[in-house]
């Protein structure tokens, strides 16, 4: 569905991407990842046929920077910073993208409809909150059933509630069939993602799926501990011999923090010494709590 | 094809943001009241000045109205793009299914109708308010109008130049607002001719400077079709008629404007296909 090859941005002496390639196919959901200024905004422009750039991306079969308008219309984009008419009402702006994009009437209507915009058509642009704005603008992204949907930073910008309402609409388009790419840094967006790409300065340093990308960096695990009482101390024993770094000791539960590849061989030691716990709980591995530590590590310099 | 279609969606939405932002009736009611000339009306409706006046007054609209021109079309243009830079609908337009050179035909073609609208308003409300519009009139009246419309285009695209190439609003209307000044000052409606005049080879240098100013162009071309004589045409007005006469004049003339219309709407077509925007 989407192919990168080899794509290259030069802003003046700034290189925001460099030589970076991937694949996203039919259906798949990937999820471009990095910190701040790693280039994935500048990704997604050259996508979008926004930026010139080097190199080649290929949308459906058509190449972006030969026939952008014929690639966009496969294409359904959510923007980092939502911005619209903002003395336009939304459903006049709606009409006005729906024209734009040769949609009609009815589909203007079942799209608010899906993202709960509809009672809010006679209000501006500007008297929207950043949820909503967001959801808008989701809802013109599908106004024509595109069959790749882009998100750039979807909930960088909106509050909690927003994130959530937000999260559960691309949950159910993850669920419908279209090929996704989400940009975003820690935003705990990885669970719709069976592809991930981390970029770096302009770099990617790695791309696989999230369990794979897990296996290779070994990820630090979070780990919940409650001692029996008056074991605390050969719990921290133990917690020492296996270097096991200790969040927090200051309540009941202690918080500690170990590589995944050292998680067993602790569990084993603790549950091996006669029952020194009353309880344990452990959190799954994200790709983004890992992904910092990735970043250093392998880092171009 | 979905050009036309999206085109028009541009040009309809360019129209109606510009009489939303209200500019559109202030500039209408400017151009109205440089029209009509409040004194001069007076003086006709007092019969204290033959009708043969109503010609010198027609110079006097294309003389006084062209400097001022620029200011409708310059700032609003300088400011059309890059304010849609700085808002991000500019990018979030063309992440659509629309062309670079859709988006910028939508956006010219509705300035232009804008512009034009006001133009039309202010000179025509005038004309039936005031001159109780005759055919002589009428026609005088129309070439300037006419020839507004020209100047309004070259204004345009030279704005929209401007809008592409900045990136933040303060610039942009700095940068026109310089160049209002630069072509206003440059001419014989800023006095600089006559300094000019006083220099060894001033009169070349004069007709040269008029011919890259298409203010003071539209102005010549105006004083010398409605037979402007004496005092009402001016000092570069006579160098022309003295040089190449009257006829070879318009026609160096017609040709400078259509130059810069020319040079103006392929730079705007260039930079804006080619530079990054956002």
């Amino acid at each position: 569905m989407l192919e990168v090859k080899n794509v290259s941005k030069r802003f003046g002496k700034f290189q925001a991407l460099k030589d970076v390639s991937f694949t996203v196919p039919n259906n798949g959901r990937a999820l471009l990842l990095g910190p701040n200024g790693a280039g994935k905004s500048t990704m997604i422009k050259a996508v979008m046929g926004v930026h010139r750039f080097a190199g080649e991306i290929i949308v459906d079969g058509i190449n972006v920077s030969r026939k952008g308008v014929q690639a966009r219309e496969r294409i359904g984009y959510v923007p980092q910073y939502s911005a619209f008419y903002e003395t336009l009402t939304v459903d006049q702006e709606s009409k006005f993208i729906a024209k734009i994009k040769g949609a009609s009437k009815d589909a203007i209507q079942e799209k608010l409809a899906i993202v709960g915009l509809t009672d809010a058509t006679k209000k501006t642009m500007k008297a929207l909150s950043g949820g909503m704005r967001q959801r808008f603008a989701l809802a013109m992204a599908l106004l024509t059933n595109p069959p790749m949907l882009i998100f750039d930073e979807p909930l960088a910008n909106i509050d909690l509630k927003g994130q959530l309402d937000f999260m559960g609409l691309a949950r159910n388009l993850a669920r419908g069939g279209h090929t996704l790419l989400i940009a975003t840094h820690l935003t705990g967006m990885s669970e719709f993602a069976d592809q991930v790409i981390v970029l770096n300065r302009g770099r990617k340093i790695a791309e696989g799926t999230p369990d794979v990308l897990l296996a290779q960096l070994d990820p630090d695990q979070t780990i919940y501990l409650r001692p029996k009482a008056g074991h605390e101390k050969e719990v921290s024993e133990i917690l020492a011999r296996y270097n096991a770094k200790i969040i927090n000791d200051q309540s009941l539960t202690m918080v500690v923090s170990i590589p995944n590849s050292r998680k067993f061989t602790l569990l084993n030691s603790l549950f091996s010494n006669g029952g020194v716990l009353d309880d344990i709980a452990i959190e799954p591995s994200k790709i983004e709590a890992a992904y910092t530590k990735f970043l250093e590590e392998k880092a171009p310099a | 094809m979905n050009s036309p279609r999206v085109i028009s969606a541009i040009i309809g939405q360019t129209v109606k943001e510009s009489i939303r932002a209200k500019w559109l009736i202030m500039f209408t009611v400017v151009y109205f009241l440089v029209t009509i000339n409040v004194p001069f009306l007076i003086l006709i409706i007092e019969r204290l000045l033959p009708p043969s006046t109503l010609n010198s007054y027609l110079v006097y609209l294309g003389t006084i109205s062209y400097p001022f021109l620029p200011l409708l079309s310059l700032p609003l243009g300088a400011l059309s793009i890059v304010e849609e830079k700085e808002s991000g609908t500019l990018q979030y337009l063309l992440s659509n299914p629309i062309s670079r050179m859709q988006f910028l035909a939508g956006r010219f073609f509705g300035l232009m109708i804008s512009t034009s609208l006001v133009l039309l308003a202010g000179y025509g409300i005038a004309a039936v308010v005031a001159f109780n519009v005759r055919y002589s009139v009428l026609q005088g009246l129309g070439f300037i109008i006419g020839l507004s419309l020209g100047l309004n285009v070259i204004m345009l695209s030279v704005a929209l130049v401007i809008s592409t190439m900045c990136r933040r609003k303060v610039t942009a209307l700095s940068v026109a607002i310089f160049m209002w000044f630069l072509l206003v000052l440059v001419s014989d409606f800023g006095g600089s001719f006559g300094a000019i005049l006083a220099v060894a080879n001033g009169t070349k240098i004069a007709l040269i400077a008029a011919l890259l100013n298409p203010i003071e162009s539209a102005g010549l071309i105006s004083e010398i079709h409605l037979n402007a004589y004496g005092a009402e045409l001016a000092m570069t007005g006579e160098i022309i008629e003295n040089s190449f006469g009257a006829s070879n004049g318009l026609w160096i003339m017609g040709v400078s404007l259509f130059l810069w219309g020319a040079l103006g709407v392929g730079l705007m077509i260039i930079l804006f296909k080619y530079v990054d925007l956002v």
